[in-house]
């Protein structure tokens, strides 16, 4: 086994995880069931491979990871019972009720053989519909009436998980477990994100999936981003080069007098 | 004087118990007395009344007397044949214990002794002429199915002049041959004129030929050369007439009833060309010149000298092995934390370091002796001698708990363990691109990375690498150009890939330059207001 204690240098390795969470409206029957009469809104919070299965209807969660993931910790806002939730089995998720959006602390515990700490995310519970403005302001949150008209919320963070050196037996169980990529393209909506607020429209209608699609549309947003900061830099560059001369001509004047 | 008169002298009285004996010894010694007389009667005289009598008196004159009575035993010149089964044999005689009568006698009911001793081998006859041509068909037909080629004979070596003395003796042989013959043609007049107008063929033996070569073989017991020397067709080879002779035995036996498979089988297993070869081969071994053999030696010192460098190698091989064989710790480093647990440490070490010299020792010596005469074999392995039993006790504790943890794994995982060796494999051989997107493994060997679990979106960026200050002014142009920031908690990229990443790792320094180049403009322009600012001054 001591070979197997051993860091794979020069060797990282990532598996694909979204975390977010779904919320959907409470209709009022259901209100007058639940014990907290005050809560509006069912929501789940998880943490799920990127891959969604097919016709599922759920954002990700295609493959199993509790092959590399030992636990999830979800500590919910101290409101709740039990706040610290863990979760040591597929599917790593923690369905609840409530009125009010916070901050989950997510905690992901890697398995004994991978040698590696926990590592810690924070995801903001989303409830009301997405909206965005032109002016960056926040708008009203739309009414539990018109919200419940507009479906399910979504809201989902793509990550990696990378493993930088993994130890050779964690590598081994690691590449045991190819995950699903990713489609290709897209045949779902796509999952809104608020760095992106012009994919608003085509997030509505059904359950969101994650694609390859998404990764080439932000690395082009990025690389027009770049250039655009290339053009200003150049501007910006032939005007320092106008200073510069200016400068010259400034200090030869002075020079002669 | 006997020994009573000594007794007499010396004045001992002898026991009334040994009386009746002394009697009878003193009419014993009467016996003796009469036949000894003088020094030889005084003498014995001496020997004393305990000890028992001895007869000196010799035998010699019954002894002469049988000598007398021997009568020596008659010794008959007897004639006798050498081989029976050789009629023209000579007449020749021997000495032959026993008298003339009695031995002519048994002569007539008894053979020679060595006769016995005469035994021919057991052929099988030839068949007629019609069963002979089905035979040599069907071998044909054999050879053709087996070997389409047949190879031609390469040597001549067939001997011109036969002489016809050889002949004669060849008949009389076969004629004095016990076994009975069942042959439907026994003329051998024949032979002679048929023999001249045979045809070369290699393959196609007539039947006087085969009957010849089987008479020849009869008679020389299947003595090879002789046979090849007596046959007188030309055209045939030594193998030539062994294989005919043998694919024809086989089929003769074949088609006999009680026939010996294994027999058969060994001769249809023989093959002429594979023959030819073989003493072709071992013609040119005659053949050598003193130069081919002398390179040939050379070679073989060489060889010699290879094989010691390699036995010589695997010796230092198992040697590095041996001082690369330490310990491997995995246990907790909990026990040698106090001051005792280190001194235990430190003995045992200690002990290790003394058994691994030792042993080293051994090895040498044990590597030495036998190098002064030659080839080295390699070393007991380690598991096996004795020196590592020794070690074994020392390091009992330590490794108990290693296997005890192995076997636990083991048990636990042995599926695991094959899908990962296939795995290995996989990775051994390098993945295509592709797979290794498929996997999400990267290499990263030119960059420096510290070991560890990340999520990708809170990865060190190089192009974060800045000041407070310049990240705040960074952050700003990104929100500007609607990017989120990399790093904060807020704001993450939608897609954090290693693709995506490292595009932001591209605008987060052209930002950066940007920035400078500001910066840069800013400073410039402030100096220039200075410098008007002074010149407006004066």
């Amino acid at each position: 086994m001591a070979e197997q204690r051993v860091r794979v240098r020069g060797l990282s390795i990532h598996r694909p995880i979204i975390y977010g969470n779904t919320a959907t409206v409470l209709t009022p029957e259901e209100r007058k069931i639940n014990p907290s009469p005050d809560h509006t809104h069912r929501w789940t919070v998880a943490v799920r491979s990127a891959a969604s299965a097919p016709d599922s209807d759920i954002v990700g969660g295609a493959d199993d990871l509790s092959y590399f993931i030992k636990r999830v910790t979800f500590k919910l806002h101290e409101t709740y019972p039990n706040p610290t939730r863990n979760i040591e089995k597929h599917p790593f998720e923690v369905s609840e009720t409530g009125w009010g959006e916070f901050e989950v602390q997510i905690r992901i515990t890697f398995i004994q053989e991978s040698g590696e700490k926990a590592i810690t995310t924070y995801h903001h519970l989303k409830l009301h519909p997405w909206t965005v403005t032109s002016d960056g302001q926040i708008p009203e949150a739309p009414s539990l009436e018109t919200a419940a008209k507009m479906g399910p919320v979504h809201s989902w963070q793509y990550d990696e998980i990378v493993f930088h050196d993994p130890y050779q037996s964690f590598l081994n169980i690691l590449t045991a477990h190819p995950p699903t990529p990713l489609p290709k393209i897209r045949k779902k909506p796509v999952p809104f994100h608020t760095a992106n607020p012009g994919s608003l429209e085509a997030s509505k209608g059904g359950v969101p999936e994650f694609t390859q699609e998404m990764e080439k549309e932000e690395a082009e947003r990025l690389e027009i981003a770049r250039k655009a900061v290339i053009t200003e830099t150049d501007k910006w560059r032939a005007k320092l080069i106008e200073k510069e001369k200016e400068l010259e001509l400034l200090q030869r004047q002075i020079g002669d007098v | 004087m006997s020994a009573n008169d000594i007794l007499d002298v010396l004045n001992i009285q002898r026991d009334g118990v040994n009386q009746p004996a002394k009697k009878k010894l003193k009419s014993n010694d009467q016996v003796a007395h009469s036949r000894q007389t003088g020094m030889a009667r005084e003498l014995y005289n001496l020997l004393g009344p305990n000890t028992p009598p001895i007869n000196l008196s010799n035998n010699n004159n019954a002894n002469s007397r049988e000598k007398l009575a021997f009568k020596p035993s008659p010794w008959t010149r007897m004639p006798f044949k050498a081989n029976s089964k050789n009629a023209h044999g000579p007449q020749l005689y021997h000495w032959v214990k026993g008298s003339k009568e009695f031995l002519e006698r048994e002569s007539k009911e008894k053979s020679y002794f060595f006769d016995k001793y005469n035994v021919g081998v057991e052929l099988p006859e030839l068949v007629d002429e019609e069963l002979f041509d089905k035979f040599m068909d069907e071998i044909k037909e054999d050879r053709k199915a087996s070997e389409p080629k047949q190879e031609q004979p390469s040597e001549e070596k067939e001997e011109q002049g036969q002489n016809k003395s050889s002949d004669g003796e060849k008949d009389g042989q076969q004629d004095a041959n016990g076994v009975s013959k069942d042959k439907s043609e026994t003329d051998e007049g024949d032979k002679q004129q048929t023999s001249s107008e045979k045809d070369n063929e290699v393959d196609d033996w007539t039947y006087e030929e085969t009957k010849e070569l089987f008479e020849l073989c009869k008679a020389f017991e299947l003595k090879w050369h002789l046979v090849f020397d007596r046959f007188r067709y030309e055209g045939r080879t030594l193998e030539d007439l062994k294989d005919h002779f043998y694919k024809l035995c086989a089929k003769i036996l074949e088609h006999q009833e009680n026939s010996n498979p294994s027999l058969i089988e060994s001769l249809q297993s023989y093959s002429k060309t594979k023959e030819t070869e073989r003493k072709k081969y071992l013609e040119s071994l005659l053949k050598r010149t003193p130069a081919e053999i002398a390179e040939e030696e050379s070679l073989v010192i060489e060889a010699r000298r290879f094989e010691l460098a390699a036995k010589k190698m695997l010796v230092e091989r198992s040697h590095l092995l041996t001082l690369l064989d330490s310990p491997q710790s995995s246990q907790s480093v909990q026990q040698y934390q106090s001051s005792q647990g280190l001194a235990n440490l430190y003995n045992n070490l200690m002990i290790l370091d003394k058994h691994q010299k030792k042993r080293q020792l051994q090895q040498q010596q044990r590597s030495n002796i036998p190098t002064n005469q030659g080839p080295v074999p390699p070393p007991i392995p380690v598991a096996a001698s004795s020196s590592f039993k020794k070690d074994r006790t020392f390091q009992t504790h330590l490794q108990q708990y290693l296997s005890g943890l192995l076997k636990q794994q083991q048990a636990s995982g042995v599926n695991l363990k094959h899908e990962s060796s296939a795995i290995q494999q996989l990775l051994a051989k390098r993945l295509t691109v592709k797979e290794e997107e498929a996997y999400g493994i990267y290499y990263h060997a030119n960059e420096k990375l510290t070991p560890g679990v990340i999520l990708r979106s809170t990865q060190k960026l190089p192009g974060l690498q800045q000041r407070q200050s310049v990240l705040k002014s960074v952050n700003n142009v990104l929100q500007e150009l609607d990017i989120p920031t990399v790093g904060g908690t807020n704001w993450k990229p939608i897609m954090p890939t290693r693709k995506t990443m490292t595009k932001y790792d591209e605008l987060l320094r052209s930002v950066v330059a940007l920035l400078d180049v500001k910066r840069g403009k800013d400073k410039l322009e402030s100096e220039i207001k200075l410098i008007k600012s002074q010149r407006g001054l004066q």
